[in-house]
């Protein structure tokens, strides 16, 4: 198996990809801001667990619960590339940490400075509406940039730049729930579980993530079409698509939509709060969703065109770029090859798709033909090939 | 192979160097601090006294800030005062006539006027100093509780000060919880920039 390894420094992208952080000064901003917004943050938690240890634990470990799934559906949305690891993760900290903690001081400022300009009565119905939006989605946002400035190439298409924002707003949303559940719904374990009914479960799906998945789309649009559509163009794309997850955020805050105006509730209110917040929400769930399925068609299409003239330079065969367009058709090889061939081939064929994906992606930035990177990605999944051909019964290696 | 990998990470290397570069980090920079800190910012610079001082009680006077509105006169135990509001955050201006010391005063307004009005009320176990503009010193508590028919917590601080003559002046700054930090600003100055007479 040593040979189907990569050899050292070849796999700067796709799985083995090495990040050249420490170099960055983006980098540096990033770790400092995150320790200083860290511990703000463990000196808040502390104040809630000394609340309510039991509603604390309750809280955390609700969120966890459901943001896992969230995260893996999200990770996963990109059926092409998986994106960097460490960056995703340092997009999880920067929405829970550094942009969560700064936007509890920032939202104080400028509710001051709109309570200043504004009527008493119109200020206190309206500052989480105007003010929150415009505060929490630029500090996230500027997560988002500040990974981009970390690491250009690892942001290529409309869609890394969805699952970073989503990433970076799933962080925020845990972390604000918990405060919300601890700090304005009491923090009692009914209270928590109360609390996780209306913050979550009623209108879990159309929050933080989405507005900054979209912000998230903006930033990726305006960074990689560079060189292909003029600059106004990607100024007003970006800055609809940023401008678009504020109104959303919003509306969302904003008295017309404020379900949860008369405590207590009965248990029918909770259906109507439940069944109004869901209905409420589908517009908004409904163009996400369709925004990232135009997104990964737009991907599969490139992803034909780059790998067109790589078909028949053994690491992509004829008949072979149809399947792996389509993650049905990759999986139905795979299971076809395991009945053919057994386990091992099976996974021999799952990692050459994979390797020839990263190829497409290689492929998308390498500036010759004759790309070091290019070759050695080339050369890898030679390898695996020849190491499936010499499996028997593995012959036809796809459809 | 290893020619290969070092010619590779040379070239990521360089590459990475070229990324780089300080001045998009300090454009993050500069937009993080400015939507941090820009809201205090813009709200010092809104924040005046609005109108003429206000007179209560012939012991304090009182400057509302812009976006406060003098509301009732009223009774509380045995002070007797005026409410500032601004949306649902309130200063309750108090005064009483004989008051022997800061601690008297505090310990007074908190079990005879505002236990009597909560249905539960949790006090901070310390107590801050503080002193107004004219140079007299005053303490600080700062409260959680629910108060009449509200179904939920409100929030507040009292501040005690006693001018030399003898009277006793209340602070009673509140609001509902979670929201009050809003206001708390805004009430600390009025209460800083008051005169005691």
């Amino acid at each position: 198996m040593s040979t189907l390894l990569p050899a050292v420094g070849v796999s700067c992208f796709g799985r083995g990809r090495r990040l050249q952080l420490l170099g960055q000064p983006a980098f540096w901003l990033f770790v400092a801001i995150l320790a200083a917004a860290g511990v703000a943050t463990l000196r808040q938690q502390s104040i809630f667990r000394d609340i309510s240890p039991s509603g604390w634990l309750l809280a955390w470990t609700l969120m966890i619960v459901y943001a896992l799934p969230i995260f893996v559906v999200v990770f996963t949305v990109d059926l092409f590339e998986r994106e960097s690891i460490p960056l995703v993760i340092a997009a999880l900290l920067w929405g829970g940490i550094a942009a969560a903690a700064l936007a509890a001081i920032a939202n104080r400022g400028w509710a001051l400075a709109f309570a200043r300009i504004a009527a008493p009565d119109f200020a206190s119905e309206w500052t989480a509406a105007l003010v929150a939006p415009g505060v929490e989605e630029t500090l996230k946002l500027c997560g988002v940039v500040l990974i981009y400035l970390m690491a250009r190439r690892e942001i290529r298409d409309l869609l890394d730049g969805f699952v970073y924002g989503a990433i970076c707003g799933l962080g925020f949303s845990v972390v604000e729930d918990v405060f919300y559940f601890m700090g304005v719904f009491g923090g009692r374990p009914v209270a928590v579980l109360q609390g996780f009914f209306l913050r979550i479960v009623a209108g879990g799906l159309y929050g933080h993530l989405l507005y900054t998945g979209l912000s998230g789309m903006g930033v990726a649009y305006f960074a990689t079409r560079k060189g292909k559509t003029s600059a106004l163009r990607r100024i007003s794309v970006a800055g609809a698509l940023v401008l678009l997850g504020m109104f959303a955020h919003f509306l969302w805050n904003s008295p017309w939509l404020d379900l949860f105006r008369h405590r207590p509730w009965s248990l029918v209110d909770l259906i109507v709060v439940a069944f109004a917040a869901v209905v409420e929400a589908m517009p908004f769930v409904l163009f996400v969703v369709l925004t990232v399925v135009l997104a990964r068609r737009r991907e599969a299409r490139w992803l034909g065109a780059d790998m067109e003239t790589e078909v028949d330079g053994q690491a992509l065969l004829p008949g072979e770029l149809e399947v792996l367009r389509s993650p049905r058709l990759r999986r139905e090889a795979v299971r076809d090859m395991h009945r053919r061939a057994g386990p091992r081939a099976a996974a021999l064929l799952k990692r050459l798709q994979r390797m020839q994906i990263d190829l497409a992606m290689v492929r998308s930035w390498a500036e010759t033909d004759d790309d070091p990177a290019l070759m050695s990605q080339r050369a890898y999944c030679r390898s695996l090939r020849d190491a499936l051909s010499a499996v028997p019964a593995a012959a036809p290696a796809s459809r | 192979m290893v020619a290969l990998g070092e010619l590779m990470q040379a070239s990521a290397s360089v590459q990475a160097k070229r990324e780089g570069g300080w001045l998009p980090v300090l454009a993050v920079l500069v937009v993080i601090v400015a939507v941090t800190m820009g809201g205090y910012v813009t709200a010092g610079a809104l924040s005046k006294p609005a109108g003429p001082p206000l007179v209560i009680a012939n012991s304090v006077r009182i400057s509302p800030l812009s976006g406060w509105q003098v509301g009732q006169e009223g009774r509380v135990g045995d002070f007797v005062g005026l409410r500032l509001t601004r949306g649902d955050a309130s200063l309750d201006v108090l005064t009483a006539q004989v008051a022997t010391s800061r601690e008297m005063l505090l310990a007074d307004y908190v079990r005879n006027s505002l236990e009597p009005q909560a249905r539960s009320l949790s006090v901070s176990q310390s107590v801050k100093e503080m002193s107004v503009d004219s140079g007299l010193a005053g303490l600080r508590i700062s409260y959680v509780g629910a108060f009449g028919d509200r179904s939920s917590q409100g929030e507040g601080e009292v501040t005690a000060v006693v001018s030399e003559s003898g009277t006793g002046v209340i602070f009673d700054a509140w609001g509902p919880a979670g929201l009050f930090g809003y206001s708390v600003g805004d009430t600390r100055k009025m209460i800083q920039t008051s005169e005691i007479m």
